[in-house]
């Protein structure tokens, strides 16, 4: 049967054309972007003013020889908003290898704001641009097949735990949906299925409500597969950070940049038990709190003697006062 | 090596304290298993230990182990004596039934293990990280540890160790007698406290459902539970609501042991693991109220008589109250204002009609779509959906009642008071779905043995003989 179904002419036909549509798009219908990294600076950026219609083309495919895995987040700029930033860009996980490897998103569906005309595009590498080449780059149209790829590999993306975290898991998603809406699909489809089964065959309904609820435990199961492997990634992340370091390096390791050193450097030069205050970008969140753990009995108080200031790239409005001590550029205590 | 003896020993020492207690009151019954009578222990000898600790504090003791071993040995005196006098020291039976393991058995044992692993790596291999934490959990403990007093100095900014000084001190002060154990400050040591607590919400959560179900189905109900995402999360965190959720949680379902069983013994190891859950935090107070409610329709349904119920209500809420009580008088005396986002604004209550589809929206978003609890929720409405008559009575009928009525007071409290601003960041209502879990995977193991039991083979119809 499948011989002469593949031997046919006007099947063939038939398949060259459903093959043809759903393949990745034409020459005609794709949109080439070329990266390209200025020594000095951290990421590869996208010719200027390409305008991509994000409408219609709303699959990007990369290809990437990188020497060292790791993470690697995708920027845009559009007409709507002409900035790089956080709120239009894609993070995902970038494997080692020695050849090109494709990575294809359907930017449209995971991320609501790749709207409008897209300017320019920016990869930045977590860690720096060293190793990594970027093969030919296309925009597409997107089909089911490239849908198909960009949603195992959103699935697969690695939800690294943030101190947000404590509050909610977002949970893995297959093209910007949550795979929980799949599942559910899945088991009332199955269910209804079941059902008339079980009413064209006239069973009992006690064997219907069986399977249904061993579908969803299933289901259930599964996507706990899907969680164990995040677990075992933490595991890994976690003992790269933290494995076989002293309590002190495992606190250094919590606090962002030199901030735990800045510390240790204050507890040195500020008598135990004083008040101090801390003078610190407000985008690092928390800072005074850590500064109060760390340093306990010694205690931020806002009208202390002793100021600390942790301005690495010298942004903030620091107090007048006498300086104490210096840490680096940037990082001092100043006495009142 | 000595650094695990002292571990070891800090956990013992509460657990040995909840022992006496729990066998006092269990006897020579065999309510509980082991295991059981192990983890309900050590749940029960915390909460007291922090308060025999709360209380030294207050009497201006200095907070060192030596002085807390002895204040309790003194106090564990009397108890021990009967219990010794009375012969119910014992552990009870290690299993509930005993009998040879099946594969299906042993892997989901092996998952429930390997979860449990996970939880114990996570503690240990990272100090605290938790913002809250830096901000009042574990930053109290340190206070505590170092000051060896409670720091009830009004004028200091570290009064009852500084913080957010309206939230209970029951776990800062568990870790600061970790600490004083240690003999030093070692923030990721201590966290072996909250794997003990993860291992004893297993223990006690198998055991519960073990009860009405085959070991099997109490094995898959365990596993379930530690599948939930946030939960296991929290298990490796410094926060106090895993905690909470595990008293309130083992409280609920020693009650729906007690309104199965009838025997007053679960009924007031519930009220005082429902005591400990208000002195864990604030919002524990109210969580008792659930559990009044669940025994009040209890009793309304199965119509004991009014005066019984009365005191047994009534009992339940003042055992529940003794433990928090300290706290709250401690507040009272040293002025701590209350949290303004917990006060209810009863005028609002028109004009907050707004809030209600907002509310509905975030519960549904919040509980099917996102990875908090896999797909729990779901699974609770397929098992209302095919349980259906079966859920009139029993442990599935009050299980249910507890969790609508949860659910129904924590969207009260997003209606009527400041939290609701936590609501649209989506900072609280996880969390507070959080204390609920434990309950809602228990209803739905509760079910699985009816639901998973197969159709009875109907009886082979009888050829119909010619006349």
């Amino acid at each position: 049967l499948c011989y002469n179904f593949l031997v046919k002419p006007k099947v063939l036909l038939l398949l060259a054309i459903i093959i043809s549509i759903c393949s990745p798009s034409s020459a005609w219908d794709q949109i080439n972007v070329q990266f390209t990294q200025q020594p000095g600076t951290p990421y590869f950026v996208g010719q200027p003013e390409i305008n991509i219609d994000a409408e219609e083309f709303t699959t990007l495919v990369l290809r990437i020889k990188a020497a060292q895995g790791g993470g690697a987040r995708l920027y845009w700029a559009t007409n709507f908003d002409p900035q790089m930033n956080q709120t239009k860009s894609l993070a995902f996980d970038l494997s080692r290898s020695n050849d090109f490897k494709e990575y294809t998103f359907n930017l449209r569906k995971q991320n609501g704001y790749w709207a409008g005309f897209v300017g320019q595009l920016l990869l930045v590498p977590e860690n720096g641009p060293a190793g990594i080449e970027l093969g030919p780059t296309q925009v597409i149209p997107g089909n089911f097949w490239t849908g198909f790829k960009s949603g195992w590999r959103e699935f697969l993306v690695f939800e690294v735990p943030v101190p947000r975290t404590v509050n909610f898991i977002y949970g893995p998603k297959i093209n910007g949906l949550s795979v929980n809406t799949y599942l559910y699909w899945l088991i009332i489809l199955g269910s209804a299925g079941i059902a008339a089964y079980t009413y064209y065959k006239k069973l009992p309904w006690q064997t219907a409500a069986r399977n249904i609820m061993i579908v969803t435990l299933i289901c259930w199961g599964a996507l706990d597969l899907r969680q164990l492997l995040d677990q075992g990634r933490t595991v890994a992340l976690d003992w790269q950070t933290y494995g076989g370091k002293s309590l002190e390096e495992k606190q250094a390791a919590t606090c962002l940049g030199d901030l735990y050193g800045f510390l240790k450097f204050a507890a040195a030069n500020i008598p135990t038990g004083e008040g101090f205050n801390f003078v610190h970008p407000p985008q690092y969140y928390y800072f005074s709190e850590k500064a109060n753990y760390y340093l306990y009995p010694t205690h931020y108080d806002q009208n202390g003697r002793y100021v600390l200031v942790y301005d690495p790239n010298r942004t903030e409005k620091v107090p007048s006062g006498k300086l104490l001590a210096t840490h680096k550029e940037g990082e001092y205590i100043l006495i009142k | 090596m000595i650094d695990l003896l002292k571990l070891l020993s800090a956990l013992l020492w509460p657990t040995f304290i909840g022992w006496v207690v729990v066998s006092l009151i269990v006897g020579k019954t065999k309510l509980l298993s082991s295991l059981e009578k192990l983890a309900l222990s050590f749940l029960l000898g915390c909460g007291m230990l922090s308060l025999l600790m709360l209380l030294l504090g207050v009497c201006r003791i200095s907070l060192t182990w030596p002085n807390i071993v002895l204040a309790s040995a003194l106090l564990l005196a009397a108890p021990l004596y009967l219990a010794v006098k009375q012969r119910v020291l014992t552990l009870g039976p290690w299993q509930l039934a005993p009998g040879t393991w099946t594969l299906t058995e042993l892997i989901l044992l092996s998952l429930i293990t390997l979860r449990s692993a996970f939880v114990l790596f996570e503690n240990l291999i990272k100090p605290v990280i938790g913002v809250d934490a830096f901000a009042n959990w574990s930053l109290r403990a340190k206070v505590f540890f170092i000051q060896n007093s409670l720091v009830l100095d009004p004028q200091s900014s570290f009064l009852l160790g500084g913080g957010a000084k309206f939230y209970p001190i029951h776990l800062p002060l568990l870790e600061s007698w970790v600490f004083s154990v240690l003999g030093y400050w070692n923030d990721a040591l201590v966290k072996i406290v909250f794997f003990a607590f993860f291992v004893a919400l297993v223990t006690l959560f198998y055991g519960a459902v073990r009860r009405s179900a085959p070991r099997i189905v109490a094995l898959l109900g365990t596993y379930l539970l530690t599948t939930l995402p946030l939960l296991v999360h929290h298990a490796a965190i410094e926060y106090a609501d895993l905690p909470l959720a595990i008293y309130f949680g083992t409280a609920t379902l020693l009650l729906l042991n007690y309104c199965e069983a009838d025997d007053d013994r679960y009924l007031w190891l519930s009220a005082i693991l429902a005591g400990i859950g208000a002195w864990t935090k604030n919002e524990g107070f109210a969580l008792v109220l659930v559990n009044l409610l669940i025994l009040a329709l209890f009793y309304f349904r199965s119509k004991k008589e009014p005066l019984f119920a009365l005191q047994h209500l009534a009992g339940y809420f003042v055992i529940a109250l003794l433990f928090k009580a300290p706290w709250s008088i401690i507040n009272y005396v040293y002025r701590i204002p209350p949290n303004e986002f917990q006060k209810i604004h009863w005028e609002q209550i028109i004009t907050n009609l707004y809030r209600l589809p907002v509310i509905a929206q975030y519960f549904y978003q919040k509980l099917l779509f996102y990875g908090n609890w896999n797909i729990a929720w779901f699974a609770l409405v397929v098992v209302v959906l095919l349980a259906g008559k079966r859920l009139k009575d029993g442990r599935g009928f009050y299980s249910l009642f507890g969790i609508g009525l949860f659910l129904a007071m924590i969207a009260f409290m997003y209606y009527l008071t400041e939290n609701y601003r936590w609501l649209l960041d989506g900072t609280t209502l996880n969390r507070n779905i959080l204390l609920i879990m434990p309950l809602v995977v228990y209803f739905i193991a509760v079910n699985l043995p009816g639901l998973l039991a197969a159709a009875p083979v109907p009886a082979p119809k009888q050829p119909k003989r010619k006349k």
